[in-house]
């Protein structure tokens, strides 16, 4: 990604955003099992809420909600920084379907994205998609988003996320 | 796309309010962005489905109050947050750096999936307050790789819930 030491410029960025910010991811669909979904969102007071409800086997949702350190969020900004998501566009992605839909919102400052697309099984998907630039980026994103969620969920509450 | 701006009302800094007041804030805050992008505008399914967002009731509490937060337990132990580490950081850096205040329980050490590289942070779990609390007091600032860490706790108390 950027060589030239992304951290520091993203947490001078970061300094003059500190109110306006939010995030949400959601990937679902309804099939045989119900509507199946995972979700989750960071909330500008530091609220990192959490849902996943699998119907497979059990039917219960988790429902799970904390707060995280300031430092955290700092912390998410700048993944959003970095990862330059906000300079996408989602107009080419594929369409929501029957096997899934994302969504992904951002708030940062003056700038708000809602993106959508259907669900990505690999990164051959996104190869062959008409823009396969701004789908990697939201891929990648996405990826390291929900990896930093599940651990901090994992940790917090013991559950294993899916 | 046509997108009406509002022009929101303040809020933000204000974490004193209830569930309602919290979802608005949120709100206005999506009002006053200059820019927005994506088909998740246009889009209503998200009003029609359960997920995390408006509506919901997932205990909400209060988020941080930044003037003083205050570390929360997890279910099995005390999580600190560690941040800004080099990027070639192991997992034997960390042990060696933070066992001496404790046996570490958990450390989740993430990649970020493009590069391979660490992410840049890490979650380290602790049994007792003491040793998380005395790892966050000594190890904030401190340099390892080379690089200024910044050691905080990871969850913070609700602003009313404490």
């Amino acid at each position: 990604m950027n060589s030239v030491n992304p951290t520091k410029q993203s947490q001078r960025k970061t300094k003059m955003t500190e109110d306006r910010f939010y995030v949400r991811y959601y990937v679902g669909h309804k099939g045989k099992f119900g509507h199946e979904f995972l979700e989750f969102e960071f909330r500008p007071d530091g609220r990192l809420r959490y849902a996943n409800n699998s119907n497979y086997k059990n039917d219960t949702m988790i429902r799970k909600e904390v707060v995280v350190h300031p430092a955290i969020l700092e912390e998410v900004k700048r993944i959003i920084q970095d990862s330059e998501i906000l300079r996408e566009n989602d107009a080419k992605w594929p369409q929501p379907d029957r096997v899934g839909r994302q969504e992904l919102e951002i708030l940062l400052d003056d700038e708000h994205i809602s993106f959508n697309t259907g669900k990505i099984g690999s990164l051959m998907d996104v190869n062959n998609s008409p823009d396969p630039e701004g789908l990697r980026c939201f891929y990648y994103l996405v990826q390291d988003l929900k990896c930093l969620v599940f651990s901090l969920i994992a940790l917090h509450f013991k559950i294993k996320p899916i | 796309m046509d997108i009406e701006i509002h022009a929101g009302e303040g809020g933000g800094d204000d974490f004193e309010m209830g569930e309602a007041d919290a979802e608005r804030s949120v709100e206005q805050m999506k009002d006053k962005a200059t820019s927005k992008k994506g088909r998740g505008f246009v889009d209503s399914s998200r009003s029609t489905r359960p997920g995390v967002g408006p509506g919901d009731r997932l205990e909400d509490g209060e988020g941080f109050a930044s003037a003083r937060v205050q570390p929360a337990k997890s279910v099995e132990g005390w999580i600190i947050f560690i941040n800004n580490l080099h990027e070639e950081t192991s997992e034997e850096n960390i042990m060696d750096a933070f066992q001496e205040y404790g046996v570490i329980k958990n450390l989740h050490l993430n990649q970020d999936r493009r590069t391979g590289f660490i992410k840049g942070y890490a979650l380290v779990e602790y049994e007792s307050f003491k040793e998380a609390d005395e790892a966050v007091a000594r190890m904030h600032g401190k340099d390892l790789l080379g690089s200024t860490i910044q050691v905080t706790w990871a969850f913070v108390k609700g602003n009313r819930r404490a």
